[in-house]
């Protein structure tokens, strides 16, 4: 996953690495936290804006992880592999936790914030974060994914389960709703 | 909105949504993760180590138990009992009468052998309760009967 901003690693170094965090090698375990952390921790406040929630997202991430590590078959890489992880403990969350923060609104709304005053950027920007706050959770994870923190489809088709054809639909649709929500400001993005 | 206006917004203020802060508590995470992978693994021991405390307690009380003193109240006394109204017999025997009486009086003679030992006291009253539980049981049981 390039959010983490890594090299990947030969297959053989994270087998290697795999087996030892099996084997319950405290340094096999730090070196895989070390290496994915950052990505799963950066995925977790993005989507829930939340500096606790996305600690205990993290923390749970990992703790998943580790416990079911004897059953990852190397079919993809640990990376996929973790944030597939992450993706499931996040939409989970997102669902049973209330605690989005308080620009969530209908996206109906998201084309009127501001409206009065849209000469300045203050409002475009906040209409923006309030229409990405609107999409729905499976749209945003994508338009997340791929728009701000620059994964690519096959690696978010890898972490979400999906196609790589299903999460380039889900970005599509993610953007139309975008444009449509924020159609007021047409024109005037370039001024 | 077109897509590049789109794309020109997202642009200029895309990393700004939800912007993660710069120094997460990533040392602090792992160290918690560590925490309750750690209680975790030893969880099963505690609940096996908690089962044998109680296996040793159970065998010290038994052990404890002068002879003549069921390990098992009369309370098992009364389900047999009433399994032998269920099979058609009279629960109003001797034998059970017999084995309450000595019950009780095993107790009694347990605390008269340690006077000081309030766990042969708390065994002769539930011994008592237990018994008077048995009549009554008898007793309407003979009125059904």
């Amino acid at each position: 996953m390039n959010a983490s901003a890594s090299p990947v690693q030969p297959l053989f170094d994270e087998k290697l690495i795999v087996a030892s965090a099996i084997r319950n090698e405290r340094r096999a375990q730090d070196a895989i936290y070390d290496k994915h952390s950052q990505g799963v921790y950066r995925l977790a406040f993005r989507m829930c804006n939340d500096a606790d929630l996305a600690s205990d997202l993290t923390q749970e991430t990992f703790i998943r992880a580790f416990s079911a590590l004897h059953g990852f078959r190397h079919d993809s890489t640990l990376a996929t592999w973790i944030h597939r992880i992450a993706v499931t403990v996040i939409l989970t969350a997102l669902r049973t936790n209330k605690r989005r923060d308080g620009r969530r609104a209908p996206i109906e709304l998201a084309g009127s914030i501001g409206l009065s005053d849209h000469h300045t950027d203050v409002p475009l920007r906040e209409s923006l974060f309030a229409a990405i706050d609107a999409l729905p959770d499976g749209y945003r994870t994508v338009f997340i994914m791929y728009e701000i923190e620059g994964y690519t489809h096959p690696e978010i088709a890898g972490a979400l389960g999906v196609s790589v054809s299903t999460s380039q639909g889900q970005l599509f649709r993610a953007r139309a709703k975008l444009r449509e929500s924020l159609s007021r400001f047409a024109g005037e993005i370039r001024s | 909105m077109n897509d590049s206006e789109l794309d020109e917004l997202l642009a200029r203020y895309g990393k700004d949504y939800n912007e993660p802060p710069a120094n997460p508590p990533l040392d602090a995470i792992r160290e918690r993760v560590n925490e309750v992978r750690r209680v975790r693994r030893w969880r099963p021991w505690f609940a096996g180590g908690g089962l044998a405390a109680a296996a040793a307690l159970l065998m010290i009380g038994l052990l404890r138990a002068p002879e003549g003193i069921p390990p098992v109240p009369i309370t098992g006394r009364i389900e047999i009992d009433t399994n032998t109204l269920r099979d058609g017999g009279d629960p109003r025997t001797a034998s059970a009468n017999a084995a309450l009486v000595s019950a009780v009086e095993s107790a009694k003679a347990a605390v008269n052998e340690n006077p000081d030992d309030p766990f042969y006291q708390e065994h002769l009253a539930a011994m008592r309760e237990n018994a008077d539980r048995f009549r009554l049981i008898q007793q309407r049981l003979s009125e059904a009967l």
